[in-house]
């Protein structure tokens, strides 16, 4: 694999790893928000 | 609370888990057992010539202890948990603290207990060189077994209270266990050589101050980790 | 005095926390775009040197959230707010993602630098102690239902793993000095320093923004589950 080969992946997993905990984190917040808004009822 | 009426406290917490030790005499003979069993495990599964044996020595010895000591520590806890004999005691007045320096004393004497035994045994069965410097290694023993039992001792306090207890014990304490594996492989391995670049002064001080530091620290830190 | 007496705090997503999140993806795509097109090939390894604006940030910022951990366990242990013990928890989430990353782009950066994936370097290795001391941290809160014992073994074993840091990287790096090792990547020139500093600002700014977000999501989780409590408990009550 070519240097830049090297660079892609290592800025792929960092972006993905980020977006990815990014996207559960919020995914998370609206599970909890749902769950506030249920038992506000 | 007077230290006199602190170190009677902390000796009948030590007479009383050896002594419960000793009725499960089982127990420790059991763990010796095992400690043999690793050392042999070892020998399979490094398949070294003798010289190379000498090189990784420290390593299985250290790995070895670490291993089979882990196996006492979830242990102390675990007779009173069932007893509710952890109650009695904190309902006592005075300190947590002295309930860790009992359990860390007894925990200590059975892991030194075992490592006599063991010692021997991997000397033996890998020809090993004791070195010119028998009690320099000694001192690594105890300082490498302080510094593990303390932390085993405090970790196995949360450990032992919850599920999975087995593996979540050596999750929490090896990784902390790190400098103190490192200084004790280092100084056993230089000074079973001979140490011919003097390098074990170095090692043993670390140990010393690993020591003083986290057995200040869980001394300080039980408080918050042992229940009502 | 339980936790669940105290009155549950905001259940709200505070706004300014929406903005402040696009400003930080602003501020790191920037600074990400900036450093690489600005610099030049290094003398030593090329174009690898790229992999620098990502990974010396995020180690970095990885340490940032140790230390940040390391305050808000003794906060808690001195002022037994619940809050404190969630930030602490937050802080060591995202420290342990950053961490997780850095030892990533170390072990990619060395691969066609070194022709091996792992090397026990003196950094990658105290890194992954790091890595396991506070995956405990996390694991431990796991496996601990009780919300005030969870709160107070986390802050103990914050406490006691953050102490130990100082003194992994120490022994460490006596270890390997015995066994000579290739030069690591500190060797790098200054020109590339403003790249460096410019994404270890903005990287800073993200992670704060993602421990305050991990927060504010812990937050809500918990007044979710108190509302859930109080219900249940009133229906029982009317139902006597």
């Amino acid at each position: 694999m070519s240097n830049w080969g090297y660079i892609g992946l290592a800025y792929g997993v960092t972006y993905g790893v980020l977006i990815g905990y990014f996207v559960g984190l919020m995914r998370k917040r609206r599970q909890a928000l749902a769950a506030i808004e249920e038992s506000g009822k | 609370m007077s230290a006199g009426r602190e170190l009677a406290r902390i000796r009948a917490i030590v007479w009383k888990d050896l002594t419960a030790e000793r009725r499960t005499k089982a127990n420790f003979n059991a763990v010796v057992f095992f400690a043999a069993l690793t050392l042999l495990m070892f020998g399979f599964s490094l398949d070294a010539d003798p010289g190379t044996m000498k090189k990784v020595a420290g390593g299985v010895i250290w790995l070895t202890i670490l291993f089979s000591g882990v196996l006492a520590f979830n242990r102390s806890y675990e007779q009173e948990l069932e007893g509710g004999a952890l109650d009695a005691l904190l309902l006592y007045p005075g300190e947590r603290r002295s309930i860790f320096l009992g359990k860390f004393l007894a925990n200590l004497g059975f892991v030194l207990l075992v490592e006599a035994i063991m010692v021997p045994v991997a000397v033996l069965l890998y020809s090993l060189p004791i070195g010119n410097q028998p009690g320099k290694l000694l001192a690594v023993l105890l300082l490498g077994t302080i510094g593990f039992v303390a932390l085993g001792t405090f970790y196995a306090a949360m450990a032992s209270r919850v599920r999975a207890r087995e593996v979540l014990l050596p999750l929490l304490l090896f990784p902390m266990l790190v400098p103190l594996l490192v200084g004790a492989v280092q100084a056993t391995t230089a000074l079973m050589a001979n140490d011919p670049f003097n390098r074990s002064g170095t090692w043993i001080r670390l140990l010393m101050v690993f020591d003083l530091i986290f057995l200040t620290a869980c001394v300080l830190a039980f408080d918050y980790v042992i229940e009502e | 005095m339980s936790f669940s007496t105290t009155r549950s705090p905001s259940a709200t997503w505070p706004k300014w926390l929406t903005t402040f999140g696009w400003i930080t993806a602003i501020l790191l795509v920037s600074g990400q775009i900036y450093a690489i097109v600005t610099s030049p090939p290094d003398a030593a390894m090329g174009d690898l040197q790229k992999i620098m604006y990502i990974h010396v940030p995020s180690a970095w910022v990885a340490m940032m959230s140790f230390i940040v951990v390391l305050a808000y366990c003794l906060l808690y242990l001195w002022k037994h707010q619940p809050k404190h013990d969630l930030m602490a928890a937050s802080a060591a989430e995202v420290g342990t993602v950053f961490t997780a990353l850095a030892i990533a782009q170390g072990s990619i950066w060395g691969r066609p630098t070194w022709g091996v994936w792992w090397t026990w370097d003196a950094r990658l290795t105290s890194t992954a102690v790091m890595l396991l001391i506070y995956a405990g941290y996390l694991t431990l809160r796991s496996f601990t239902d009780d919300e005030e014992r969870r709160a107070r073994w986390s802050a103990a074993v914050g406490i006691l793993g953050a102490i130990n840091v100082p003194i992994v990287w120490y022994s460490v790096k006596w270890w390997r000095t015995i066994h000579q090792l290739q030069s690591d990547m500190s060797s790098i020139s200054p020109e590339y320093r403003r790249g460096w500093i410019i994404n270890a600002l903005t990287f800073t700014v993200l992670v704060v923004y993602l421990i305050v977000a991990r927060y504010h999501v812990s937050l809500l989780q918990r007044a979710g589950e108190q509302h859930a409590e109080e219900q249940a408990l009133a229906v029982r009550s009317v139902h006597v």
